[in-house]
């Protein structure tokens, strides 16, 4: 039961429709369309491998639960999200009940695929309708296709949808409304699925396309001539650099200004608190544990938006297929699947969705793998701490075209990647053998990415920063700043009051462990909330240098020229190197717990992650040291 | 004492009430949660706990992604391990 | 003749589907065919990725696929053929 359910009478029963359909039909835009607001957003990279739920309200205010279940290419699995897909239908899930209609999602321009799980859905003998998806699309490229005789062939409904358009499923409702009206109150008894093999649905997808599809012989689904481009040997890697570069230097250039705004506004808070508010301890709490911690994290919204924005776009223009297929044999070099890019391309974003779609990857081996070197890439989590020491120590210079910071952006990203195709390669050496890893993936027509998508995705994704910021982060920053000012120091105390209390004292313990790698007690006493999630560690610092500024508050002073000036550009860089291995993410350990059912494999990446980024800090810190840094 | 030190000290115990309930493990949450339901708590208590007692929420930002596996029963947990040695 | 010996371009149709290695067994070859590689199905080569082996993207029907070498060999097609 969702939250929303518990707002209607426990009577009622509540309708639910599941959206079936190949991969690529466009199921969860459709989806977007029907709950709007109402639903649980979870994966980045295009590909659904759990089971989304959320409530469309239909014109005559009834409200209908759809879930949107992973794409599947037929209903005998052959990957694990495919398996969930077929047990949701068939009502073996144990928390879930069948549902009450099946609503099969077709691509109206490949209907010649997408017909086949239509017929063998039939089979089931549930209650079914059939959208078909992306009509504007097919009229555009001159399809015809007669409804009424699809419908008749098919034996059941047939309306038409555009996902794409704000109104574009309101055939979808009143069809809905029209079956349910008509449907009985008890429930589905569960279904099973009848195997037919692909040669004999394909024989009567003939028929039907025959009897109710005109396709003009000069009939093209795909841009073949921006392929020709995109998928080049030479001139589509050029390309695929070329746009992640672009993607790095707008997360600098363009968040600045926004950036700028939102410092402002916490330094203006700070002033008024601090003109208004009697010294006490509430108005330090507000000020070095409010202002300074959650704020300094809060600062770098806009940035996280941008690298999401770009991520989005990439995800829905149909382009990341195609730079797996770009970097399937150098994936391959290393041990990993080619399906395996995806997963990874959407630890970017956060590793969690990362290491769920790895669902994707039938081979159980290919799959650790795959979760194993998830964390490594470089998850969003990282960009306030990369940002905040770029934004001390790197200069603000041009290089050519290129600006120093955005590069330097771009150069620890590269950092991630390459770690993680190391650590791949040597997992395949010693532990995985060197075998076939299916790829067979699909790559779809290019489409221009939906606004109202992207306004979702985005809004989502602010979403979910700001309850971080507000939740977890906010009250790390209270305790931590409860841990730094009790208890109070001594009266004949010299030195900043930080170092008397017990998280002075307790990074002055953890000092030793990490004095090799240059870090002061303040990085000490920061990394250790900072593992529940790295941006903690940013605001830790601000509350930690906050208290520690002796004498006079001026609030306008930020972390990033404290930190200039407290730091040697070699502590800085080995801090970087740190946090490109440290797995500060308490989250992502649980998932990988969950996802490989034992303790023993997030322990495993726990310890193996924490040795990196110790030999990488220690190494980068002599390094820079000895450069004369 | 003053009101300052007041807030502070209702504060900062919920706050790391609050920290610390996040980032339990999940065993640990639902064992806190069916400990605390013994009590007789208002309705508008009573019902995150029980949620919380069967199926854990997520301190990253994935409101549901991964909810999946600890509600399925034992039975059907099978299901999502996809393993090779599994497949008929 | 095998799907991965097509000239890059070249169309031709699906004859019939077989495991080229012991690697790809039945589970395997179903897949193939569920994905679109049936018999009857008009399949192009389209190209090939960086280094001129492997992955093959293939159009089969109005779906466009990157496969490995080793997927693209046990499909077997015939030139010249007309489609079903």
């Amino acid at each position: 039961m969702t939250a929303f359910e518990h707002t209607l009478s426990p009577r009622a029963h509540l309708w639910s429709v599941a959206l079936v359909g190949n991969p690529n039909c466009g199921k969860t835009a459709l989806f977007n369309l029907l709950t709007g607001a109402r639903q649980k957003v979870a994966n980045y990279a295009g590909v659904t491998v759990e089971r989304k739920t959320g409530l469309a309200r239909l014109r005559n205010g009834q409200m209908v639960s759809v879930i949107d279940l992973p794409g599947a290419y037929s209903l005998t699995p052959a990957t694990p999200d495919e398996q969930v897909t077929l047990e949701v239908i068939e009502g073996r899930r144990g928390d879930e009940a069948a549902p009450d209609a099946i609503v099969a999602v077709v691509d109206a321009t490949n209907l010649r695929m997408n017909l086949r799980l239509v017929l063998e859905l039939k089979r089931l003998g549930r209650p079914m309708l059939v959208a078909l998806n992306m009509t504007d699309m097919a009229r555009a490229k001159g399809l015809s296709i007669d409804v009424l005789r699809l419908a008749q062939e098919l034996g059941c409904a047939v309306v038409e949808t555009v996902a794409v358009k704000h109104d574009g499923h309101a055939m979808l409702l009143a069809q809905l409304e029209t079956q349910l009206a008509m449907a009985s109150n008890t429930p589905a008894s569960a279904a099973h699925a009848v195997t037919a093999s692909p040669a004999e649905l394909q024989q009567e997808v003939r028929r039907i396309l025959a009897a109710a599809v005109v396709q003009p012989a000069r009939f093209q689904r795909f841009h073949h001539r921006i392929d020709a481009w995109v998928m080049h040997p030479v001139w589509g890697l050029v390309i695929l650099a070329a746009v992640l570069f672009l993607i790095f230097q707008a997360v600098f250039s363009w968040a600045n200004p926004p950036m700028e705004a939102i410092k402002t506004g916490i330094a203006v808070v700070g002033s008024a608190v601090n003109a208004h508010m009697d010294a006490g301890p509430l108005r330090s709490l507000l000020v070095d544990g409010m202002l300074a911690g959650a704020g300094g994290v809060l600062v770098f919204l806009p940035q996280i938006l941008i690298l999401f924005f770009f991520i989005l776009v990439l995800e829905d223009s149909g382009y990341l297929p195609r730079a797996a297929f770009l970097l399937d044999k150098l994936m391959g070099k290393v041990g990993l699947s080619g399906r395996a890019f995806i997963p990874l391309l959407s630890s970017f974003a956060c590793a969690i969705p990362g290491i769920m779609a790895t669902r994707t990857i039938v081979n159980w081996r290919d799959r650790l793998a795959t979760i194993m070197v998830a964390p490594l890439m470089t998850c969003s989590a990282r960009l306030p701490v990369y940002a905040l020491l770029i934004g001390a120590f790197v200069p603000e210079r041009s290089v050519g075209l290129f600006n120093l910071r955005g590069l330097s952006l771009f150069g620890l990203y590269v950092a991630g990647v390459v770690s993680a195709m190391a650590v791949a390669w040597l997992f395949k050496r010693v532990w995985m053998k060197s075998r076939y890893q299916p790829l067979m993936l699909e790559l779809p027509p290019y489409r221009l990415p939906s606004v109202r998508n992207l306004a979702l995705g985005l809004m989502e994704r602010a979403r979910i920063f700001l309850r971080r910021v507000g939740g977890i982060i906010f009250s790390l920053m209270v305790v931590l700043w409860f841990l730094s000012s009790y208890p109070a120091p001594p009266a004949d105390a010299t030195g900043p009051a930080i170092q008397y209390s017990a998280a002075g004292w307790l990074g002055q313990a953890l000092q030793p462990i990490f004095a090799p790698l240059g870090f002061n007690w303040q990085i000490s006493i920061a990394l250790v909330p900072g593992l529940a999630a790295r941006e903690v560690a940013v605001g830790a610092l601000g509350t930690v240098y906050s208290l520690s500024s002796a004498g006079g508050k001026d609030v306008a002073e930020t972390l990033t020229p404290m930190l200039t000036q407290s730091w040697s550009l070699a502590t800085a860089y080995a801090l970087l190197a740190w946090f490109v291995f440290a797995p500060q993410c308490i989250s992502t350990l649980a998932v990988v717990r969950r996802e490989t059912n034992s303790w023993r494999y997030p322990l495993l990446m726990a310890a193996y992650l924490f040795l990196l980024a110790y030999v990488a800090a220690f190494v980068t810190y002599r390094v820079t040291l000895w450069l004369g840094g | 004492m003053t009101l300052q030190a007041l807030i502070v000290i209702m504060l900062v115990p919920m706050c790391s009430g609050y920290a610390v309930w996040t980032l339990m493990p999940s065993s640990g949450r639902r064992a806190v949660a069916g400990w605390l339901l013994r009590f007789k708590l208002p309705r508008r208590l009573a019902a995150p706990l029980a949620k919380a007692a069967a199926a854990p929420a997520a301190s990253c930002g994935c409101s549901g992604c991964d909810r999946a596996a600890p509600a399925a029963p034992a039975g059907s947990a099978q299901a999502l391990r996809f393993h090779p040695r599994s497949k008929p | 003749m095998l799907l991965n010996e097509l000239a890059d371009g070249a169309h031709a149709v699906v004859d019939f589907l077989r495991s080229a290695s012991p690697e790809l067994d039945e589970s395997g070859l179903r897949r193939l065919s569920e994905l679109g590689f049936i018999p009857g199905e008009p399949v192009q080569l389209l190209r090939r990725g960086p280094g001129g082996r492997e992955p093959l993207a293939v159009l089969v029907g109005d779906t466009m696929f990157a496969l490995r070498l080793l997927e693209a060999q046990c499909v077997h097609v015939q030139q010249g053929l007309a489609s079903a």
